[in-house]
């Protein structure tokens, strides 16, 4: 039998570890965290004025909240083609200084949507042809169909590194199919390297 | 399907920005309470709170209001805590490097010690127990909630929760100073 402390350990621990002080946030995390919201809002209401699609408007929206926290200009912005704003050269506060974001982002939002239906334009274009398929994937195929003109072409490959050896194929081709276009071509072949 | 499986955009459609800041100001110091204690890094704190609210914004229109907010918002905390784990390729488990919140400046000795060994024995739990059992358990979340945050079923927060709770019980006892640990008769004089 088990005597147990009357405590419960794991309540207790629980109760301790809740009560565990959580260093405070940043100064100004919230601020900007409203800022993001009030951007975020403009934009899609820019983007749909425009009219933007669903897509482009949350692309936008994406874009604006970047533009609202990211750190430092990143790769990530050029990539959508927006330069990022310099949201404090307003050198005001909250609301005028949201007004001045969204307004350079509205210069920009037309070039972004152009481009975002450019990128939509492109990827609704049929496809090109696909370009023709290297010699050796062409030999295989050939291959696949006549195993006279693969054992020709190999043959005919090793007549520069090892004519003994072009020889012996040419042989062995002849050997098993001494008829055909491609056994003459292997006679004439032979022929020249024996002469 | 669910508003947050919607990856879309209908940015602070069904909330206005006084409503905002007032849900800022509630659910951001418990948004980085949670992230600390599911075992966030001290000094990633900040850039993880920044990217739950991020994406608070841009889902705010499709939240339904169908369960709490705040329940909502802690099951976006655990996608982008998961997401930081991916990117990072680390389990916060691994790294040696987490910081203690840092002392209770008053604090009981004893509390201190008792909540500090439970930090790191959570450490111990996989990452799917430790979300159910911080979230049940720490911040005392419904099951049902619990539930909603994570897209699991009720049976299965219930079932993690009670596993974890076994396991915690286990550890901390092999963890506590000798005069915590259950004592038996047969252990008496």
């Amino acid at each position: 039998m088990t005597r147990r402390d009357p405590r419960d350990p794991l309540e207790d621990a629980i109760r301790a570890f809740r009560a565990r002080p959580i260093p405070p946030p940043r100064d100004g995390l919230e601020d900007d965290l409203l800022r993001a919201f009030d951007l975020a809002h403009a934009a899609q209401g820019s983007a749909w004025r425009r009219g933007a699609g669903a897509l482009a408007a949350a692309a936008v929206v994406l874009v604006a909240l970047r533009l609202a926290l990211v750190p430092s200009p990143g790769a990530s912005d050029a990539a959508v083609g927006v330069e990022r704003p310099r949201a404090h050269d307003a050198g005001g506060e909250g609301a005028s200084d949201v007004a001045l974001d969204v307004a350079r982002l509205d210069l920009r939002l037309d070039a972004f949507l152009r481009r975002l239906d450019a990128m939509q334009a492109a990827a609704a274009a049929p496809e090109p042809s696909p370009p023709s398929p290297p010699a050796s994937e062409r030999l295989a195929a050939h291959a696949a169909n006549d195993p006279a003109l693969y054992r020709l072409a190999a043959a005919r490959s090793f007549e520069e590194i090892d004519p003994r050896s072009a020889a012996r194929r040419y042989r062995e081709l002849l050997d098993l199919e001494p008829e055909g276009t491609a056994a003459a071509v292997a006679r004439r072949r032979l022929a020249a390297l024996v002469r | 399907m669910e508003p947050r499986d919607r990856d879309t955009t209908d940015a602070g459609a069904s909330l206005d920005r006084d409503a905002f800041r007032a849900l800022l100001g509630r659910e951001l110091p418990r948004v980085r309470a949670f992230l600390s204690r599911l075992g966030a890094p001290t000094d990633d704190l900040d850039d993880l709170t920044q990217e739950v609210f991020l994406t608070v914004i841009r889902r705010l229109g499709w939240f339904r209001h169908e369960s709490k907010i705040s329940t909502w918002v802690f099951g976006i905390a655990v996608n982008v805590l998961r997401g930081w784990r991916r990117r990072r390729d680390v389990d916060v488990r691994e790294l040696d490097g987490i910081r203690s919140a840092g002392p209770t400046p008053d604090g009981d000795l004893v509390a201190r010690e008792e909540g500090e060994r439970l930090r790191r024995t959570l450490q111990r739990l996989s990452p799917p127990l430790r979300e159910v059992f911080v979230l049940r358990h720490v911040e005392g979340l419904p099951a049902v909630d619990v539930a909603e945050a994570l897209g699991l079923p009720e049976g299965t927060v219930r079932r993690r929760a009670h596993e974890a709770r076994l396991r915690l019980r286990t550890w901390l006892a092999d963890a506590a100073p000798v005069d915590r640990r259950e004592v038996t008769r047969e252990d008496s004089p």
